[in-house]
């Protein structure tokens, strides 16, 4: 009982150090309102990419059409244009990505095109450049004129089947689409058969950004150990327990930290359970400070702490959930703590890796901390 | 007086040269390493095929077209064709491929699918993945997924009625066969929907591409987090800026001394650093192509007056935050946020018109501009943010010092 009621005076104390800094204070409050203001962002009319739209024409093919790529949530974000110089000159600007000019005869095109004959086309686009965004854009395009085709296709096929070469349109319509629905298609799930919550795309990284804060906080506070160590401010301590001093000042950075985050992921909305998160943010709590303890060892100076800083999150930014999904780099991406747990938040699955995760540190940085001991007797 | 504020300045010089220049170069190295092993290991992943960088299951024993459909579908959207791979599965072996890394999630096409939408039973298709909270990413395969699935559902659509057709007037034919034959005429349609559109690349004058954009926005990130690295340099208690104060040299002159020898530093171990990617390019005659313009005289003035600007800032919050943990936290809180809002990590356009608006007069949104663009207003703005910082520096600075004269 002595020992753990020693661990906790050594906590009390150092957590105390750390919150008598008022900018400490401060910065944590900073934490969940600035969380708070992302949700209090106004309607999402942005999107990943913008399209200038003009209409040449006055045809239903084209009226339709654009009908269908505005309606509906999209990462492409429409701006109708009167004219086609109006478009040109939006991607000119570089108001625009592309411009998307459906031309005069848009429509007969688009029937030349689905009864399989050749056709001049039925849109015009200007592109900035080439991207993936831009072809995913084009994409889109198509869907939306797919429905004309593809019943433009299904009209001739009837029709060049039948003797009299003529189905009626009644008859044609009877037999495409009466009872089909055109939304709603896909359900999003996790691998453990939860449900996909639909977050917004802006409010997305949140959490990503939010890990990182709370590695920030660990990454100093070993910076802040390591001029503490220097100047010799442990020294007086006897036995292993100054080996784990360091760790524990870690832990005492992360955890109010942590507690902030916890704050502004309920206040972006981007809650999922209080058992999860409290289960997720511990593991996460451990495996940041065993992680740091491990970095501060190796690299000895907060010189060098500091210098590997903006590679660290550059990687972390890159390779962990947080705006990208890269499958392919799994080395590096596994000996990342933000990666287990932003994958484990979502996926109950993934837990017992960051289990293991979190064991392999703990004893890989209380290890290296035994050792750094003896090494400095 | 001014005697004074230049032995500050260079005593301050010396003090950082001690450690600027480490920090710096072993940032730039781990910088270099880090990019070049990405570029490697991305270009190696572009060029097999078995590794792109999405890959997408298929589940389902829907005996329909339908499948058959989603897949050719997919495989034959552009944009899919260096981005994502698609691949037929049990629904065991995705979710061990899931779990394993091996793929990024996997669509489960229900039993009869294809029958119940067409009678307007509630049927949906499944995406299954592993979670995370990939914004843009999860965004995009959101979109392509919903693009092959409409293609999908109008294809099985139009398939079913035609089948259903034959068989109703024409007991003699095969309706089978009728669908078949109208599979092939939609798969030879999605093969050449380019048809469909002439497409013309016309770039933009005075704007950059998307990629040197984001190469602007990381540039910028980059001088945000050199603020964190940098925090052993900028620590200092009171004390000794009030005993500063006591021998002549005012918060002015410190916060002088201080800003101009970290720039200065700056600039003098930056400088070698394009002169030198420069004196390559010439060397070996590269032609960087659209990239030319970031080793342009005029980029890399701009790119001092955004560091001059983003120095002064971090100065200021550096006056703010003083001790060993709260400084670093708060320049990498400030660097993140403003970073993610001003557009260094999406592009600008994906933000709401009133975001985007406010994010863009914001210190980092100017430098983006000033990158960007080259815009005489932003760099007007990027003055007086700078004046301002400075001003609000010294104001704290002066606060400091009055505090520590009340204590001593």
């Amino acid at each position: 009982m002595k020992p753990l009621k020693r661990l906790c005076l050594w906590y009390a104390l150092l957590t105390k150090r750390i919150l008598k800094q008022k900018a400490f204070l401060a910065i944590l409050l900073l934490i969940p309102l600035m969380a708070c203001a992302m949700r209090l962002m106004p309607p999402h009319d942005g999107g990943i990419v913008s399209v200038a739209v003009a209409k040449l024409g006055d045809d239903s093919f084209s009226s339709d059409t654009v009908a269908r790529l505005t309606e509906g949530k999209s990462v492409i974000k429409y701006t109708l244009c009167e004219t086609e110089d109006e478009a040109v000159k939006a991607v000119k600007s570089g108001q625009c990505d592309a411009a998307w000019i459906f031309l005069e005869d848009a429509g007969l095109q688009a029937a030349k095109f689905a009864a399989g004959r050749s056709t001049d086309g039925a849109v015009k686009i200007i592109e900035r450049e080439k991207s993936v965004t831009l072809s995913i854009a084009r994409e889109r395009l198509f869907i939306a004129m797919f429905p004309y085709i593809s019943y433009g296709a299904y009209s001739d096929f009837l029709n060049d089947m039948s003797p009299e070469g003529t189905v009626t349109e009644a008859e044609l319509n009877k037999y495409y689409d009466a009872n089909i629905k055109k939304t709603g298609l896909i359900e999003y799930y996790y691998v453990d058969g939860t449900r996909q919550m639909t977050s917004d795309i802006l409010t997305a990284p949140v959490r990503g950004l939010l890990a990182l804060i709370i590695m920030l906080a660990a990454l100093a506070s070993c910076m802040y150990a390591c001029r503490e160590e220097h100047r010799g401010v442990f020294e007086h301590l006897k036995g292993k327990k100054r080996a784990f001093i360091p760790l524990l000042c870690h832990i005492t950075a992360v955890v109010p930290t942590a507690v902030a985050s916890l704050a502004a992921l309920y206040l972006s909305g981007l809650w999922t359970g209080l058992q999860r998160e409290l289960l997720t943010m511990t593991m996460y709590i451990l495996s940041v400070a065993a992680f740091c303890e491990i970095l501060r060892l190796l690299c000895r100076s907060e010189v060098t702490l500091g210098a590997i800083i903006p590679v660290l999150v550059t990687l972390m930014l890159v390779l962990c959930p947080i705006f990208l999904h890269i499958d392919n780099l799994h080395i590096l991406q596994y000996s990342l703590p933000p990666f287990y747990y932003l994958n484990s938040v979502l996926n109950g699955a993934f837990i017992h890796k960051f289990a293991v995760y979190d064991i392999a540190v703990c004893i890989i940085a209380s290890a290296a901390a035994l050792g750094n001991l003896i090494r400095q007797k | 007086m001014k005697s004074k504020r230049l032995i500050y300045f260079i005593l301050q010089l010396k003090r950082k040269a001690k450690l600027l220049p480490r920090v710096l170069a072993l940032t730039l190295a781990l910088v270099i390493i880090a990019g070049a092993a990405g570029f490697m290991i991305y270009k190696n992943s572009m060029n097999d095929e078995s590794k792109r960088l999405i890959t997408i299951g298929i589940v389902g024993n829907d005996k329909s077209k339908l499948i058959d459909t989603c897949v050719n579908a997919l495989k034959t959207l552009d944009s899919s064709r260096y981005a994502v791979k698609i691949e037929k599965m049990t629904e065991d072996e995705a979710q061990n491929n899931l779990l394993g890394g091996a793929i990024s999630g996997y669509i489960v096409v229900p039993d009869n699918y294809a029958k119940d939408i067409y009678y307007g039973r509630d049927s949906r298709l499944k995406y299954v993945s592993i979670g995370g909270a990939s914004g843009i990413g999860m965004a995009l395969i959101s979109e392509l997924i919903g693009i092959t699935a409409k293609v999908g559902l109008e294809n099985t659509n139009a398939i079913y009625g035609a089948q259903f057709y034959v068989r109703d007037h024409f007991p003699d034919k095969n309706a089978s066969d009728a669908g078949d034959r109208l599979f092939e005429k939609y798969a030879a349609l999605i093969l050449t929907r380019n048809e469909l559109y002439s497409v013309k690349k016309v770039g933009v004058s005075g704007h950059p591409s998307l990629l040197v954009y984001l190469i602007c926005g990381l540039a910028i990130m980059f001088l945000l987090l050199w603020g964190v690295s940098c925090s052993p340099l900028f620590r200092r208690n009171g004390e000794l800026s009030c005993m500063l104060s006591t021998q002549g040299l005012g918060a002015t002159g410190q916060i002088l001394g201080e800003s101009g020898a970290y720039f200065v530093l700056m600039l003098l171990c930056t400088v070698p650093l394009f002169a030198g990617l420069k004196a390559i390019v010439s060397l070996l005659n590269i032609d960087l192509g659209e990239f030319a313009s970031l080793l342009s005289g005029k980029f890399i003035a701009l790119y001092f007056l955004c560091a001059f600007m983003l120095c002064m800032m971090q100065l200021f919050l550096y006056e703010l935050a003083r001790d060993g943990i709260s400084a670093p936290v708060l320049q990498f809180l400030n660097a993140i946020v403003q970073g993610y809002i001003c557009g260094c990590f999406y592009p600008q356009s994906f933000f709401p018109e009133g975001v985007r608006l406010f994010a863009s007069h914001l210190p980092v949104g100017v430098a983006v501009r000033i990158l960007g663009e080259a815009s005489p207003s932003a760099i007007t703005e990027a003055l007086i943010y700078a004046a301002l910082f400075f001003a609000a520096s010294v104001l704290l600075r002066r606060r400091t010092i009055t505090r520590w004269e009340a204590q001593l």
